[in-house]
């Protein structure tokens, strides 16, 4: 393998293996005495699974003859692959016009919105080069937790169906990480900037990108021995834009009662700088930014390949309120640290009858987030394009992170933490009272802390053959700690806090069989266990309960596939199916009490359960691939996946005890069909697909429980939240991102869903309050493209190319709606609503003269320096309709960026 | 490189920010119409500051200061928002006090207020009287207050302490008890202009060298010599009020109310259950008049008494030779020598005049007439103007 201590002799019979091949493009130099030596370019390498190569060599009188290249053929079918994922190599990742790695997880067939095939958000688990990682503690929830830069990675794969063995705590899928690695023979560099600063207005959004990275060897510490680091820095003045900025309630937007009292209000002359007072393209309050280092050594010694790599990852950001808008102090933010060590040993042997392999792989990893109220002097510091060195500050966050037996013991608010309240600065003044708080703090302090060590011990044995055996065990120990304060700014008022130690375990043996006649053949088996590792008490409402403590919960998962050519054929047409048992256990969170009210003696509203289970599942699929010319190629495929134990996420409101507590009670099940295309021609590649999917089942909700007990324990399923029908995804790369060696480079990626299921009250009230879905989110689409033109040489700079970067996102400027109001069915709420809210406080009964700190013109309707209670009273519906702004009901805005990229 | 860099540096220069905090608008600062104040309540009694830029004036609290019958605020020349001024004595106290009529000394450093206090007959639930009052003096059931009592202040004007720099009780007539209990309240013309129009009668005046102030305590027009015990009565000054140290410190003008006739009548307090009155009033009610006072000037000494016609809430010009005073429904320019008068423009229904210390603004507190929707009772806003 070029770049790399992988070599082999083959047989006499010219077979050969070589195992443990890190994944990614790779090129593979082939010699012999005689023959023009080869060397083969971007040769597919997948993670854990064999690569068939095949190589004519030319004799060559020649002694010592000059090394033909060739590029490897991009296969466009797999048919020695019974599972269906999908793989973006790092040519290409450094082509799309993506920001972070979820956008292109989202071109993979079958994924949108972060759902795997309809499954909940914290389904799927991350592999980092072979690390199995996950946020256990809350997934479902904030997701991952770790982010890479894209600009690190050698390749992505993801498995949407029929993952093997060796991947578990996962029910819809696998995301498969390789990290980059050192030209083992010269440095190489990149610097890329691209930003939107210079864009016009209606494109602008306020981002600045700085991506570095650089690789090379490290000849001091032997030969092999090499670094890469990659520096990623992202500033955001709008860190979640959104298409229509910081926007208002139009009449096109709601029902038609509500719609004639928005026209009266914006076209009377006295109550029209009342509506919508404050709009902009970029949502205030929303600045942020992103620093993930990434550094990786690899050392070869010998048999031993050794490698470390460091990633740190910082994400903080403000968070929009459409209460705090006129705030212009405080407001909520975020903030999330993410650290994984890795430190790999791998032994390899090598010969032409197979290859052997045993790893050794231990990771810690913490991830840690804290949300609060950020402290303004943050912004302060050093500021270059949005992007701030340092960490956000959050008022109190020492207070809150101290000892939480200190904590309780002091009794006091979180210091800096205000009631909210006041009406200065906004532009309803008096009459924006309790709908704005333009004083004061959000009251919420929460964090979390997860540390895990994770160690894994694998070996595998691949055969000339094809075929691979793999077997490999698994620990993880977990130390976590959660703190939630509602009411963070009432002295006395109780923090949720939990500090607990999970383990999971998990041990695995898997077979992919090749034959002689290009059957594949894969069996596994994976048993995986978890503890919680929490002493509970049954009932939380009552004392008298018993202390249980929390045991092992064991799952065993059969992993069976089979692909194999259609004969006649002549290979260009495959079949495949798989089966697996999936399992993962549920997000530590649901362990855990969580309270409405802050306050544990009285407002218990869902009961954690510790000994929760496995969440179960089984996954059935089958598909066809085809050739349809070397140029096109299809795959169909069908799915069924059922989802036996799902945490219900809901519970009845007043429920404690045993009929509040989290179960594993809900089921579903998410079957659908999908089509993919792949297509290659000169300086073009496609990729596109569609998937065709239904998610029914039961979530429990705040009427309909599948926990109660004795009572009506809710059966009906319905269409699941993620119920997504279709997505389709394109990825078009041109000119230089399609392989082709050209100055110019385009990449065109577009996404295309309906909407999820929006579950309204059902029709005539129902019983119970039941639900119904009458209706789907409209669909969604988004078209980015990201160009670049290669101008060569740099001056003055030796071994410099320079290229310029257009980077455009939504640029069809599609208002896609991501949300709605499930009573509704549209982003805004109902008259009633409105006045309801505008009504909720009594109008001050005296008038406000001019000069008062109170007196704001727009209330002033008929602007003779005094505002009546009357013009307050006209004020107060105007800012209850401010109050419920779609802003965030919205999907990504139009942007358009610039930039340079410099390698060297 | 040199191309990278410039690049560079131009997108480096195109940095743009975040966008700010929603900004009220507040078009009327800035406003050349003159008028300062909208307070549906009376603004009374403006003084300016050292350097002619704002305005110091006692009004009722409105929406957005802490309620208060009298705060003492400030509002920019130029017209804007007000703030109450002498934080430490009117903001975040457990009891919020009644203050009126600010005057500063002529070099700017030192402020005399009033803090006041009255009584409500709110002990009864109900007043009886024996026959309608043709001008009744209050509503003792506790809507108007009845003054009692007021203390004179004295501060720096930037002082963030809690003590004054000297204070004197002035005890206001108008109200006794007999010994049988019986309530005699006497309406005096000072007491009408105080509980119908809030004039700030007791206004006091600094004396040039800022050792003395002139105020009145609606009987007489006294000097305090500012830390002594008590103040001297200037002989002659009955029922005079609104006092003005003339610049040179020569003369102190005031005004003296028309009194009018009195009327009588006697009214009963009743609690209810009880058949018997719990106390009976006595009241003695002069009418209400903003207009007929006469225009006094008396040398501090106390000599030298003589009127100037009539006139109203004087202030002197800066040379100490002519005084400003409302006459026949505007202000006048009054020559002291002389006694000839005139007619200044624009200042109809203008009372307490003020003249900037620069001599080019005069700001008052113009009567708004009762009927709009706003100012149904009608009222005083402050007003300036160029002199």
């Amino acid at each position: 393998m070029d770049k790399l201590p992988h070599r082999v002799a083959s047989g006499a019979d010219g077979r050969f293996v070589i195992g443990a091949v890190p994944a990614g493009e790779r090129d593979l130099r082939i010699a012999h005495i005689g023959y023009k030596p080869i060397l083969l370019t971007r040769v597919q390498v997948r993670p854990g699974r064999s690569s068939d190569v095949n190589i004519a060599l030319e004799a060559s009188p020649v002694e010592v003859a000059a090394i033909e290249v060739r590029a490897d053929r991009q296969r466009l079918i797999e048919p020695e692959v019974s599972t269906t994922h999908e793989t973006v190599v790092g040519r290409e990742l450094r082509e799309l016009p993506v920001d972070a790695l979820d956008q292109v997880l989202e071109l993979t067939t079958g994924v949108s919105g972060g759902h795997f095939r309809g499954g909940r958000i914290g389904q799927e688990v991350y592999v980092v080069d072979g690390v199995e990682l996950k946020n256990q503690l809350e997934a479902s929830r904030e997701g991952f937790g770790l982010e890479l830069s894209p600009s690190s990675l050698e390749e992505v794969d993801v498995i949407t169906g029929g993952f093997g063995a060796a991947y578990g705590s996962a029910l819809s899928g696998v995301v498969s990480y390789t990290t980059r690695r050192g030209n083992p023979e010269r440095w190489e560099s990149r610097v890329a900037v691209t930003t939107d600063h210079w864009a016009p207005a209606s494109w602008f959004r306020g981002f600045t990108g700085l991506s570095l990275s650089s690789g090379g060897p490290v000849s001091f510490l032997g030969p092999g021995a090499t670094l890469f680091a990659d520096v990623l820095a992202q500033g955001m003045l709008d860190a979640d834009n959104r298409a229509r900025g910081l926007t208002c309630l139009t009449p096109d937007d709601v029902g038609a009662e509500l719609a004639a009292a928005i026209q009266n209000l914006a076209a009377d002359a006295g109550t029209r700088d009342l509506y919508c007072p404050f709009s902009s393209s970029i949502i205030p309050n929303q600045r942020g930014d992103k620093l993930i280092g990434f550094a990786r050594f690899d050392k070869p010694i010998g048999k031993l390949n050794l490698n470390a790599s460091m990633l740190r990852n910082r994400t903080q950001n403000e968070l929009y309120t459409s209460e705090f808008k006129y705030n212009p102090t405080y407001h909520l933010g975020q903030r999330f640290n993410g650290t994984l060590a890795n430190v790999n040993a791998e032994w390899l042997t090598q010969k032409a009858t197979g290859s052997t392999s045993f790893s050794v792989r231990t990771a810690l990893m913490r991830l840690d987030r804290y949300l609060g109220v950020v402290d303004p002097s943050t912004f302060d510091g050093i500021d270059v394009a949005g992007f701030r060195p340092q960490s956000f500050k959050f008022l109190g966050e020492d207070f809150a992170r101290k000892d939480i037996i200190e904590q309780i013991s002091l009794g006091s608010a979180i210091p800096g933490y205000v009631v909210p309240g006041g009406v200065a600065s906004s532009p309803f003044g008096t009459a924006g009272a309790g709908i704005f708080f333009t004083e004061g703090t959000p009251t919420i302090a929460s964090w979390s802390r997860s540390d895990v060590l994770s160690t894994d011990i694998a070996a595998a044995r691949y055969t000339p053959g094809g075929s691979m055996y793999r077997a490999g065990t698994t620990a993880k120990l977990y130390r976590v700690e959660t703190y939630e304060r509602a009411l963070a700014h009432l002295a006395g008022s109780m923090p949720n806090y939990a500090r607990f130690y999970p383990a999971t375990l998990a041990a695995f043996g898997e077979a992919n069989i090749q034959t002689d006649d290009g059957m594949h053949f894969e069996f596994g088996l994976r048993v995986e266990g978890f503890r919680s590792g929490i002493d509970f008490q049954a009932d939380r409402s009552d004392f008298l309960s018993p202390v249980l403590s929390s045991s092992w919960k064991v799952s065993l998962m059969p992993r069976v596939g089979a692909a194999f050519p259609i004969p006649g054929m002549q290979g260009r047409s495959g079949i495949r199916f798989n089966y697996s048992r999936v399992a993962q256990p549920p997000d530590f969170r649901y362990f855990l009490d969580s309270t409405i009210g802050d306050s544990l003696r009285t407002d218990i509203r869902r009961q954690g359960n510790p000994n929760l289970a496995f969440e179960k599942g089984s996954t059935y699929e089958g598909g066809i691939n085809h050739l349809f010319s070397d140029n096109v190629a299809m795959t169909l495929a069908g799915f069924r996946k059922t989802l036996d134990n799902l945490v219900s996420g809901n519970l009845q409101l007043g429920d404690v005890g045993q009929a509040g507590r989290f179960s594993t009670g809900d089921f579903g099940k998410v079957q659908g069909v999908e089509i993919t295309m792949r297509a290659r021609w000169s300086g073009i590649s496609l990729r596109a697909g569609w998937a065709l999917q239904q998610a029914t089942g039961l979530s429990s909700g705040n009427e309909n429980d599948s926990t109660l007990v004795g009572a009506d324990p809710a059966r009906t399923e319905f269409p699941l939240a993620f119920d997504r029908r279709h997505s389709g995804d394109i990825s078009l790369f041109l000119g230089r991102a399609a392989g082709l060696e050209k100055a110019w480079s385009a990449s065109l990626t577009t996404t295309v869903q309906s909407g999820y299921p929006l579950l309204r009250p059902e029709a005539g009230g129902g019983t119970g309050g039941r639900r119904e879905v009458t209706q789907y989110l409209p669909w969604t689409s988004i078209t980015d493209l990201r160009a670049s033109w290669d101008f060569g040489d740099l001056p003055m700079c030796v071994r410099c190319s320079w290229r310029v970067v257009f980077d455009a996102r939504n640029i069809l400027n599609r208002k896609n709606i991501l949300a709605m109001r499930t009573n509704t069915g549209t982003v805004g709420p109902t008259l009633g609503e409105v006045q309801l809210l505008a009504n909720a406080l009594p109008i001050p009964p005296a008038s406000i003269p001019r000069e008062s700190p109170a007196y704001v013109l727009t209330l002033d309707l008929d602007r003779d320096g005094i505002i009546t209670p009357q013009e307050a009273q006209a004020a107060r519906f105007a800012a209850a309709l401010d109050r419920f702004d779609p802003t965030l009901f919205f999907g990504e805005a139009r942007q358009l960026r610039l930039g340079f990229e410099v390698a060297f | 490189m040199r191309r990278v860099l410039v690049g560079a540096l131009m997108l480096a220069s195109a940095c743009r920010e975040a966008p700010g905090p929603f900004t009220v608008e507040r078009p009327f600062e800035n406003d050349t119409s003159g008028r300062l104040t909208f307070n549906v309540n009376s603004d009374h009694a403006p003084a300016w500051n050292a350097n002619s830029d704002s305005l110091y004036y006692s009004a009722p609290t409105f929406p957005g200061l802490p309620p208060a019958k009298g705060m003492l605020l400030s509002v920019p020349r130029r017209g804007g928002t007000t703030k109450p001024i002498l934080s430490a004595v009117q903001l975040g106290l457990p009891r919020q006090p009644w203050l009126a009529a600010p005057v500063i000394s002529a070099d700017g450093n030192s402020v005399a207020f009033f803090e006041l206090t009255d009584v409500k007959d709110e002990e009864f639930d109900l007043i009886s009287c024996a026959r309608p009052p043709a001008a009744p003096a209050r509503d003792t059931i506790g809507t108007h207050s009845f003054l009692m009592e007021a203390v004179l202040r004295v501060r720096p004007l930037n002082s963030g302490g809690a003590s004054d720099a000297a204070r004197l009780t002035v005890p206001v007539a108008g109200r006794t008890y007999s010994e049988t209990g019986d309530i005699q309240n006497t309406a005096h013309p000072f007491h009408r202009l105080f509980e119908v129009d809030g004039v700030p009668i007791f206004r006091a005046s600094w004396s040039p060298d800022a050792t003395r102030l002139a105020y009145s305590d609606g009987s007489n027009i006294r000097v305090w010599t500012i830390g002594q015990p008590a103040s001297v009565i200037l002989p002659g000054t009955e029922d005079g009020i609104m006092p003005a140290w003339s610049p040179d410190g020569t003369a102190i003008a005031f005004s003296k109310p028309f009194r009018g006739t009195a009327s009588s009548f006697t009214c009963f307090g009743l609690m209810n259950g009880q058949v018997l009155p719990a106390a009976t009033f006595t009241r003695t009610v002069y009418p209400f008049t903003r207009q007929n006072s006469q225009l006094m000037l008396i040398r501090p000494d106390g000599t030298g008494l003589r009127s100037l016609g009539e006139g109203d809430a004087p202030t002197w010009t800066a040379d100490s030779r002519a005084i400003i005073a409302h006459r026949a429904l505007s202000l006048f320019s009054i020559s002291v020598e002389s006694g000839t008068s005139t007619q200044i423009p624009n200042t109809l229904n203008a009372f307490e005049p003020a003249l900037s210390r620069d001599g080019r603004f005069l700001s008052f507190a113009r009567r708004i007439e009762a009927g709009t929707e706003t100012n149904p009772k009608g009222n005083y806003d402050i007003w300036v103007a160029p002199f």
